[in-house]
């Protein structure tokens, strides 16, 4: 085994690696909203590479920005406007934090 | 009446008797000219199972089985004319799922349908052959917690009466 195969982190990016090109290949023939759903299901993924990090390591902010994904991604489905209003907020959450940052 | 798609699960696992119930339910379904050319793949090994789901963006549980449901096309072909090969298949396949989530349900067990999955990544980790399709999933597993049913629509909205259009609360007006 190689050092990359023992590193867990390089094990959950193939993962990801497997479920976003499996998505993208997905979004050619499924219907259209599907693709919302699977770019905001990445990004909670994307953003769960932080359990790789010491726990003191983790940003606070993405890390409510994951569990706020988790609790509300499922709207998707079952309440449009719900859905909406929600990556909106996100969105104008994540312009909040990036002035702050003055990224 | 109270099923529901289940998507949270207690990492308890099925034992092979409940899966035994569940699949004989499943084979006892209707099928196109009585064609049974339904293929069942129990997935209970973890790795496995992991195989499978990091390659069904549609899979978004962490439930800890799951039954492939395939269709073996030689069957549909050789019997089933075009209407086998295009459509029959895919319906035997949908009611054979339906009588297994209405069996695990009777069971207490949670299950979810799940369709969004890389065909071709499956046939690979499953080493289902090429005479074969994998059609459907069923997720499998103790439901953790019972979801809120989504909204349906009322039995007047989407049955006439007599002929299409035709109100089926009004009696056919």
């Amino acid at each position: 085994m190689s050092n990359i195969e023992k590193r867990p982190v390089y094990n959950y990016l193939l993962e990801l690696a497997a479920y976003m090109a499996s998505s993208a290949r997905g979004c050619l023939e499924e219907p259209p909203s599907y693709g919302t759903f699977r770019l905001i299901d990445a990004l909670g993924k994307v953003l769960k590479i932080q359990d790789y990090l010491p726990e003191a390591e983790k940003d606070q902010f993405l890390e409510k920005v994951r569990e706020d994904i988790e609790r509300n991604k499922f709207l998707k489905s079952t309440n449009h406007e719900a859905f909406e209003k929600f990556l909106d907020d996100l969105i104008l959450e994540l312009v909040k934090e990036a002035k702050k940052r003055c990224i | 009446m109270n099923r529901r798609s289940i998507r949270s699960f207690t990492e308890e696992e099925i034992s092979k008797e409940m899966f035994t119930r569940i699949l004989d339910a499943a084979r006892l379904a209707p099928s196109g000219s009585n064609l049974q050319g339904w293929r069942f793949i129990v997935v209970a090994d973890p790795h496995i199972l992991k195989l499978v789901r990091i390659f069904s963006p549609g899979f978004l549980s962490n439930a800890p089985s799951a039954i492939v449901v395939c269709s073996d096309l030689e069957v549909y072909e050789k019997e089933g004319g075009e209407v086998g090969r295009s459509y029959t298949r895919i319906a035997d396949c949908a009611m054979a799922v339906e009588n297994m989530l209405l069996a695990a349900h009777a069971l207490g067990l949670g299950a979810c349908v799940i369709r969004s999955f890389s065909r071709i990544a499956l046939k690979e980790i499953l080493e289902i052959p090429a005479k074969a399709e994998p059609e459907l999933i069923v997720a499998l597993g103790h439901p953790k917690a019972q979801p809120k049913p989504p909204p349906k629509r009322k039995i007047e909205e989407i049955t006439y009466l007599n002929k299409y259009g035709a109100s089926w609360a009004d009696g056919g007006a």
